[in-house]
């Protein structure tokens, strides 16, 4: 039996467990990964991903002051970091990651009020002593869209990072740490042997070690985790925010990277500068329960993304050249926040649901992880943790606020009803959605599970998709 | 199996399979709760009872690794030798070193219980009551009226920490204070004291606790330190199981310091053996 000891046995091999393994191995520990290194890596969403730092712009005007603070707090200690983080992975490896400095946030008519996400924004820099400068649009190199852009917001805190080149530089460093032991297969199985922690891997290897690093993103580690040893983690449900985005080739400049602000569902538009000329354009997001890595993009997802692309970002891309379509699986907790620390099990971690800004928060959830095992409960009362309580929203509130996002939804990409139409159209499906969830109908039924599955904004879609073909 | 052929040289290995206690005995329990370990050591079956395994310990797989080393003739002479069992617990050495032909053994435990154990297994086991002195007591205050031929421990080797121990007899059993030293530091304090000129101290040095500090203290003052065997096996969490985040965080810092070998959740016992050189004219 091929069998192996370590101190930690990290799950996933994507930047996150990467990142984490980084950081633990620099302490001293043997190591073990669990997850492919070699291949082409369906639906991961670190190398799909647009990896934009935002610090700020991923803030809502809808969220609360409350969770601005948090969330921002976390990400700006993950910025702060990051510099450094980044010189000692380029030291190490030999490679040149670069950081492409500030991101643009642009308002236009799209939204249902781009301004007040622009506001937001740029107060929650403001309230972090940070610059954000607001400029307009017509300075934005690499703006040219279809509809004008009526102001924008400059970010230089932020900045961007091609994900692939930083995932390929950690994974060069692990695969030739001499403390490391990277089994290039899928886990299959995660148990326990008397008081280890074991990972089965595809490929008939067994990995032991005395703690466990959950990594493995949506929805993949929930089957392969026995069942007594689950119960015991107790590990709330992550689900997918599967996201489609175009490698391309640009027939404009792009310094910076450029985006829109958050849009209901979806995390909006936005394009980031790679190097050779090349760019990044990103992303739809749409909620998946049980992910399926090896689907495709859909046509229907890159019309979508072409279409918003050029409308709100720069015309220019419909003679930009298609280098690739990707596919990410964004994991992602029923309240958006990350999954980061000890588990109910004393050596069972997590570091996963980070949705949109797993790049950013690398870094910090490594040392987060790290911690935690050298310092039981250092970090005991952290936002993050997998233990904390989660409130479900409210169904009937949240279809009272969703049903505008919804007639957007409906009209993709880029139609509109004529003024008044669209009202009625939201009021029809708030009233709809509402009374069908309330009812006791086969389709009540459907939507109930659903939602049980997955009690979350993203979910309303599934739910009109859902309810519409019971 | 090899046999030892110089002070650090070519020691036996011996390992343990991951996930299964008590490889080296066969463990029973009676309904009335009472566990018998049954081994074989020189040739002969023998077997130790715990009526009270909360209070005193089972033999483990640590403390059987150092008869597994001496076993088959390996190590010293042991007939007609008198022995101190140093921490006797259920009297697992003390019956192992009457039936491989000692003379007398005295045995010590800090544990009430533990001594009264090791009388009862020694009767049990056959031999004369007569034959033993079971004292119970610290080593640190132990009176010594003449030193002993053979000097056989298995100290506890977990640091302490405040999250998992308490003050229960089998934690003293385990815990060896900060650095899980504190037994093998008195014992090397009075070893001088405790080994007639040509004795033995046979040692199950845990590798949680530093062995090759052990093995410079004893050189510098002029013992020689043979390795016996190493048995690599799993850290025994038992009870502690509950608390292992704490216990691997501390032991995870005594490793940084280099003062701890480990991986996961796999350590080794060392089975050493420490002689004076017989060519040396010293004092003992």
């Amino acid at each position: 039996m091929n069998r192996s000891y370590a101190d930690v046995v990290v799950v996933g091999s994507g930047l996150i467990g990467l990142a984490a393994a980084h950081e633990l191995l620099g302490r001293g520990m043997e190591v073990a990964i669990v997850g492919p290194r070699t291949g082409v890596h369906n639906g991961q969403a670190s190398r799909a991903a647009g990896a934009m730092l935002t610090v700020f712009s991923e803030v809502e005007s809808v969220h609360p002051e409350a969770r601005v603070r948090l969330e921002v707090g976390e990400r700006l200690a993950a910025r702060d970091a990051y510099d450094e983080w980044l010189a000692g992975i380029n030291a190490a490896s030999g490679q040149e990651v670069a950081l492409t400095q500030g991101v643009w946030v642009i308002a236009n008519g799209t939204g249902e009020n781009d301004s007040d996400e622009l506001t937001a924004i740029a107060r929650a820099a403001k309230m972090h002593g940070h610059v954000a400068e607001l400029q307009p649009a017509t300075e934005v190199p690499g703006l040219a869209p279809k509809e004008r852009a009526y102001n924008a917001l400059w970010l230089p805190l932020e900045a961007s990072v091609d994900p692939r080149h930083l995932v390929d530089a950690l994974a060069a460093i692990l695969h030739a740490h001499p403390q490391c032991r990277w089994v290039d297969s899928r886990a299959v199985r995660v148990r326990e042997q008397a008081d280890h922690l074991v990972v089965d891997a595809a490929d008939g290897s067994s990995s032991l070690a005395a703690h466990l690093v959950l990594a493995a993103g949506a929805g993949t580690t929930a089957d392969i985790v026995e069942p007594t040893l689950a119960e015991r983690i107790s590990l709330p449900p992550i689900v997918s925010g599967r996201g489609v985005s175009l490698l391309l080739r640009a027939p404009f400049a792009l310094p910076s990277a450029v985006r829109t602000p958050n849009r209901g569902f979806a995390c909006g538009s936005h394009l980031v500068p790679l190097s050779d000329g090349r760019v990044y354009l990103g992303a739809t997001n749409r909620l998946s329960t049980e992910p399926d890595y090896e689907a495709g993009a859909t046509l229907d997802e890159i019309e979508t993304l072409i279409h918003d692309g050029a409308a709100e970002l720069n015309s220019g891309l419909r003679q930009a050249t298609l280098l690739a379509a990707m596919v990410g699986h964004r994991p992602v907790a029923f309240d958006h926040l990350p999954l980061v620390g000890t588990t109910q099990h004393p050596t069972v971690h997590i570091a996963s649901a980070t949705y949109r800004c797993g790049v950013l928060l690398a870094p910090r959830i490594a040392k987060i992880v790290a911690d935690g095992i050298f310092g039981p409960g250092s970090h005991g009362d952290h936002p993050y943790r997998p233990t904390r309580t989660m409130e479900p929203p409210d169904l009937k509130e949240l279809l009272d606020t969703a049903s505008r996002g919804l007639v957007d939804l409906i009209c993709q990409p880029g139609g509109r009803l004529p003024p008044g139409s669209d009202d009625l159209l939201a009021r029809l499906l708030r009233v709809l959605l509402s009374e069908v969830s309330e009812s006791r109908t086969a389709r009540a039924a459907v939507m109930q599970r659903l939602w049980a599955r997955a009690p979350m904004d993203e979910c309303i879609p599934l739910l009109m998709a859902a309810v519409s073909r019971s | 199996m090899s046999l030892t052929t110089g002070r650090h040289g070519q020691a036996g290995k011996r390992v343990l399979p991951a996930g299964r206690g008590n490889v080296l005995s066969t463990l029973a329990t009676t309904p009335r709760g009472e566990v018998t370990a049954t081994f074989t050591f020189r040739g002969k079956e023998l077997s130790i009872a715990v009526h009270n395994p909360d209070e005193v310990f089972v033999p483990t797989d640590v403390g059987l690794s150092l008869l597994a080393a001496l076993d088959q003739e390996r190590g010293p002479d042991l007939s007609g030798v008198r022995v101190l069992d140093i921490g006797c617990g259920s009297g697992l050495y003390t019956v192992a070193m009457l039936a491989a032909g000692a003379r007398h053994v005295t045995a010590l435990d800090i544990n009430p219980a533990a001594v009264l154990t090791t009388v009862e297994n020694v009767v049990r086991s056959g031999f004369d009551a007569g034959q033993v002195d079971a004292v119970c007591g610290d080593l640190d205050t132990f009176v010594v009226e003449q030193p002993w031929d053979i000097v056989i421990c298995n100290p506890p080797h977990f640091p302490y920490d405040p999250a998992y121990a308490g003050r229960v007899e089998t934690d003293m059993a385990l815990i060896g204070g900060l650095d899980g030293r504190r037994l093998y530091d008195a014992l090397l304090a009075r070893i001088g004291d405790l080994l007639a000129k040509d004795g033995s101290l046979l040692l199950a040095h845990s590798s949680l606790t530093d062995v090759p500090r052990t093995v410079a203290t004893l050189e510098a003052v002029g013992y020689e330190v043979q390795m016996l065997e190493t048995c690599e096996l799993d850290i025994p969490m038992r009870k502690y199981a509950e608390h292992r985040d704490a216990l691997l965080a501390r032991l995870y810092e005594l490793r940084t310091k280099g003062c701890a070998a480990f991986t996961g959740l796999r350590f080794s016992v060392h089975a050493l053996a420490v002689t004076r050189p017989r060519s040396s004219g010293q004092e003992s």
